[in-house]
């Protein structure tokens, strides 16, 4: 069932196209992260939803009913804001009563589910405290509580954890995952913050420019993007791009890269290649492997290449190798380091290749 | 000012006037030679009207404006208050204070209540023209009120109010939007936008988030234009002489008149205690909510 039914939407500041032509299907209970860098348009978006910028052209649907021209309030959803946007001068159980006192829910009604839901956030024993007297993330708890009792039918994230330190905002990150499950409400969540997007999402859209680049499961858009730019903006380190040309030769397809010739027989084409055509050749750090530590299958392709720096990040070790005039950055677990310096057979895994054309910049 | 501390004990010196010492202690007696003189030229006048509308006449006349009254007597204050002869009627001052509290009290209300809103409105709702607003609302604040005289006066002929407390009341909060609009404004604009939006979803309209959002958030400003307001229209002495007849003047025409009026000899006395009396309200006003004043001058140039 569809819950949220986005349209043909457009946004204008003046000559500025801050959204075109968006057109977006959300099904009940879906937890959408909407991706991308800054200004391209997401909290825009996400703020049309909620009824507080209004749109140039289009229509907005929730739960069946057009609320292009509802106010906010009448649109049975809930907002978790960055700046947490609490109310300086009430406690704590003010904050999260306003909503339902402007709804005229009886005092008896809204105390108890007041308390529920700050015993399940555990913030009970904070609500009576003002918000200047919180923490970052007692502040973003109580934000989150004051959209739970209004019950809505959606939630709306507006980069709710950004304002957060990094080990806080993991644990945040958590416990929006478990709550989602729990309540199986249909959420929007807008970050730039990839691990956010990826780890929280059952489908992201990634968009640029106001536009929306591709929407999809996050494995489905991390390991197949659709073009270079969402290629290149999922992932940490980024993807790997090689220049290169096809070769279709008596039946056997392959990329020439120059350095080297990348069979590309097992790989799903969208559209027929042609023989010279230009392309970029896209594989992710972790394709990129010591010959024994490749695990998926696709066909196993090594190369001899010489590193030319390592780097640790504690978990994994990030070394640069030469190829050719261009360096390609690799995966590598910590007892299988190369020396510098010292050529080392490396492992492409093929499966896990994009093959984007150069220019256009679509995946072929 | 604090002097600087140090927390670690100093080694010991071969004399206490060290170079850098003496040089600090130079800063200091120039600091408070000035803060003297600024004092002085403040308070010296005040001392002079307290003394004197103390003092008796024949008190008065002997010279020594300087010195201490000899008799104290608070007859210069009982004959302001309650006898002295304005015009053409003989009962003080206590006639036209009313007149001026019941100008000055609803004026300030209004004004400052009608400023509030339109600031919030300005900032936080933004509406087609809302710039043009503004910018004619600023550019009334550089109007100079001996330009709109006539028409004034036409107007209030025209409403009937010419002459009465009513028309006084109507003018100064005319005349006082704009500058409590733009103080306003310019506060609200510090408020986070995100608290407007969150209480929109909530489900509160303009005048709930107003009430219970916005302007608790705002006492420091609301005094500054409570006092802004209160000391212009008191003292207010243009509008005042123009528009009102003997029965509705404020204290600043009657003052004018007591003091001017050319009539047997000058009680500088009883003139000091007028003035005293005249200044009195927004003197107090200034020691009661002073410190909100200076606090709210200075909200928004430190992030808090």
């Amino acid at each position: 069932m569809i819950d949220i039914r986005i349209s043909n939407c457009n946004k204008n500041y003046g000559s500025l196209r801050v959204l075109k032509d968006i057109n977006l299907e959300i099904e009940r209970g879906e937890f959408i992260v909407l991706l991308g860098p800054s200004g391209c348009g997401k909290s825009t978006l996400l703020h049309i939803v909620a009824g507080l910028d209004r749109l140039t052209s289009g229509a907005i649907e929730i739960g069946g009913r057009d609320v292009t021209d509802v106010e906010p309030k009448d649109r049975d959803i809930a907002m978790v804001f960055q700046s947490y946007a609490l109310y300086p001068t009430m406690s704590v159980r003010s904050n999260m009563e306003f909503g339902l006192r402007m709804r005229g829910k009886p005092m008896a009604e809204i105390r108890p589910l007041v308390e529920e839901k700050a015993r399940m956030l555990h913030i009970d024993h904070l609500l009576d405290r003002r918000p200047s007297q919180l923490s970052g993330g007692q502040r973003q708890r109580v934000a989150i509580g004051r959209a739970l009792v209004r019950d809505p039918r959606v939630f709306l994230f507006d980069e709710p954890l950004s304002n957060l330190d990094a080990k806080l905002r993991a644990s945040m990150r958590t416990e929006i995952k478990k709550l989602h499950q729990s309540l199986g409400t249909t959420a929007i969540y807008v970050t730039h913050d990839q691990l956010e997007a990826m780890t929280l999402a059952s489908r992201m859209v990634v968009m640029k420019a106001g536009e929306i680049q591709q929407v999809g499961k996050p494995e489905e858009v991390y390991h197949r993007p659709v073009n270079l730019f969402v290629a290149d903006f999922l992932g940490n380190p980024g993807m790997n791009f090689m220049r290169g040309h096809i070769r279709l030769d008596g039946g056997h397809i392959s990329a020439d890269i120059g350095a080297a010739i990348l069979p590309l027989d097992g790989y799903a084409f969208e559209a027929a290649p042609a023989d010279g055509q230009a392309v970029v050749v896209g594989l992710r750090p972790e394709s990129i492997q010591p010959i024994s530590g490749l695990t998926s299958g696709g066909g196993a392709f090594t190369l001899t290449l010489r590193p030319t720096l390592i780097e640790h990040t504690g978990s994994d070790n990030l070394v640069v190798l030469a190829m050719g005039d261009e360096e390609i950055v690799g995966k590598f677990p910590t007892d299988m380091l190369p020396k510098l310096g010292e050529p080392v057979t490396v492992g492409f895994d093929l499966g896990r290749l994009s093959l984007f054309d150069a220019e256009s910049e679509r995946r072929i | 000012m604090p002097a600087p501390t140090d927390a670690t004990p100093r080694p010991a010196r071969s004399g206490w006037l060290t170079p850098r010492r003496s040089k600090a202690m130079l800063k200091r007696a120039v600091l408070y030679l000035l803060l003297a003189v600024v004092a002085f030229f403040f308070a010296g006048p005040l001392y002079i009207l307290l003394s004197t509308s103390f003092k008796t006449m024949p008190e008065i006349q002997a010279g020594g404006l300087m010195a201490l009254p000899h008799e104290p007597t608070v007859q210069p204050w009982v004959t302001a208050w309650g006898e002295a002869c304005i015009g053409i009627t003989c009962g003080g001052l206590k006639g036209y204070f009313g007149n001026s509290m019941v100008m000055a009290i609803p004026a300030v209300l209004i004004s400052v209540m009608i400023g509030a809103i339109n600031g919030y409105a300005l900032a936080k709702w933004p509406f087609p023209g809302a710039r043009f607003v503004f910018a004619a609302l600023v550019a009334g604040n550089f109007v100079p009120f001996q330009v709109v005289l006539a028409p004034v006066s036409v107007t209030l002929r025209t409403l009937g109010l010419f002459g009465s407390v009513e028309g006084l009341i109507l003018i100064h909060v005319i005349y006082g939007i704009p500058i409590t609009t733009m103080l306003f404004r310019n506060f609200f604009l510090s408020v986070p936008n995100d608290l407007i939006k969150a209480a929109r979803i909530d489900g509160a309209g303009f005048f709930w988030i107003f009430f219970r959002i916005v302007l608790p958030l705002s006492p420091s400003v609301i005094v500054v234009a409570l006092i802004l307001q209160f000391t212009g229209i008191w003292n207010d002495f243009l509008f005042a002489v123009s528009f009102s007849n003997p029965s509705s003047a404020p204290m600043t025409v009657a003052l004018n008149n007591l003091v001017n009026s050319n009539f047997g000899v000058k009680e500088y006395n009883v003139h000091m205690a007028a003035t005293v009396i005249a200044a009195a309200p927004t003197l107090i006003l200034y020691i009661l909510l002073g410190r909100y004043f200076l606090r709210g001058m200075t909200a928004g140039a430190v992030k808090g």
